[in-house]
């Protein structure tokens, strides 16, 4: 009786499992949406930054690797900006959108997730610890964030994104000035 | 009774296991020689790297169903190949995407190089790297149809089509915008050089590479697949047969060692 409600239980998690991957799958916002929630501004337009040169040093000190595309396109209103990045978590990329302002991280958000584990990154009991952080010389966070058990690439991947962010938002400030 | 009657008495007792075991070993000698060596290959799979090998002869990957798929296009872009084999777009021998829908062409620009595909657009340096991929995510019109440079009093663009309407991209291609076709002086739709038949046969191989490796063939050979399920049948036979020959062995030597301890005694 005991081995029957065992093999019940183990079928019932099982499927409960495959319900909440298949339901964390997706996307949760178009990027268009993202940067007309963040500006409330249907004229703004993209603007890019170049990764050529220091840019691009920087951007390989924090990816670990030649970045994949020479420039990366971001949304700009005085000194807030948005950019909308993408990392692999464990083989599949994860859409993220990142919103800068005088140098804090001001919002981070999932906007796209395709792996089929560790999509607990995209709860807000995780992203608000990225709220108000800011980029160490030396391009790491100023404060440690709390990894997620079973999602340890995907909470790397963005840890990555946020450090990319706000260096490239540095950079872009910089680029105006 | 005679010692030699009863040794022929027992011989004959035994010749059926005899015969059994012979028979066993002829039938099963090529099989268990491929399930042998496969057997020790998968072992040590990881220090052969089987699974880093890939296999390039045309019948065995006919054989597997791997085929050219029919979706081929070859096009000369300035000095690069253009060229698309299934869903993968390569330039030279540089593999762009890995999911394209249909190559719809590519324009040689001043400064760089405008590659089409149906659900994307690339945006290359004159060296071949990639400076971005534009996707629908920022706002690219899907699916392109066609794609034209139109040129300018200043300086030309790229204006593609998409559900019968024409957009034109800004400077940095980074947004687009819908004009009417009239506005197009003059519109030319950039005719491309097709590659000849020897300059196709690289491509063919570049697709064909990787896509078996040595360790499946191993695999299936171990298990019969390779044959299918009726590959299988035979595997499971010659494994049958290695239990008969164990067992029929084991009692050929218990037969003739206890008669040979009873003989001593």
């Amino acid at each position: 009786m005991n081995l029957m409600k065992n093999i019940l239980r183990f079928f019932i998690t099982g499927a409960l499992f495959v319900l909440i991957s298949s339901y964390a799958k997706g996307v949760y916002q178009s990027n268009s949406d993202f940067i007309d929630e963040v500006f409330h501004d249907p004229t703004i337009k993209p603007q890019m930054l170049w990764l050529t040169g220091d840019v691009k040093a920087g951007a390989v000190k924090i990816l670990g690797e030649k970045p994949r595309q020479l420039r990366v396109r971001y949304w700009q209103k005085q000194q807030k900006t948005a950019w909308i990045l993408e990392a692999i978590g464990k083989s599949k990329p994860i859409t993220v959108g990142l919103v800068i302002d005088a140098g804090k991280l001001q919002r981070v958000k999932v906007l796209a997730f395709r792996e089929t584990r560790g999509w607990e990154v995209k709860e807000d009991f995780f992203l608000d610890q990225f709220s108000q952080r800011t980029l160490t010389p030396e391009l790491q966070l100023d404060k440690s964030i709390d990894g997620i058990t079973g999602a340890t690439l995907s909470v790397r991947a963005l840890k990555k994104l946020s450090r990319l962010a706000l260096f490239y938002h540095q950079q872009a400030l910089f680029k105006e000035h | 009774m005679s010692k030699r009657k009863h040794k022929h008495k027992n011989k004959g007792r035994l010749l059926p296991f005899i015969k059994l075991h012979r028979w066993s070993g002829l039938v099963s000698l090529i099989l268990v020689i491929i399930l042998s060596i496969t057997g020790i290959l998968l072992n040590h799979t990881h220090e052969l790297q089987l699974k880093n090998h890939y296999i390039k002869n045309t019948l065995l990957l006919n054989w597997y169903g791997i085929r050219l798929p029919e979706q081929q296009t070859f096009f000369k872009l300035g000095a690069y190949n253009l060229v698309q084999v299934g869903h993968k777009v390569y330039l030279d021998n540089k593999l762009l995407a890995s999911d394209a829908l249909t190559l719809i062409g590519g324009i040689e620009m001043e400064d760089y190089l405008f590659i089409a595909l149906e659900n994307a657009a690339l945006l290359l340096t004159l060296d071949g790297e990639l400076i971005e991929k534009l996707t629908p995510d920022q706002d690219l019109p899907v699916p392109i149809t066609s794609v034209y440079k139109s040129h300018s009093q200043d300086n030309s663009a790229i204006v593609i089509q998409s559900h019968n309407k024409y957009f034109i991209s800004d400077d940095d291609y980074l947004t687009w915008t819908n004009i009417k076709p009239d506005n197009l002086k003059p519109v030319t739709i950039k005719r491309l050089k097709r590659l000849s038949e020897t300059e196709k046969e690289p491509y063919y191989q570049l697709w064909l590479d990787n896509k078996l490796s040595l360790e499946t063939v191993v695999l299936d050979l171990h298990s019969g697949r390779i044959l299918g399920q009726f590959g299988v049948f035979i595997m499971d036979l010659a494994a049958s047969f290695l239990l008969v020959l164990s067992i029929s062995g084991f009692w050929i030597w218990f037969k003739r060692s206890r008669k040979r301890i009873r003989h001593r005694l």
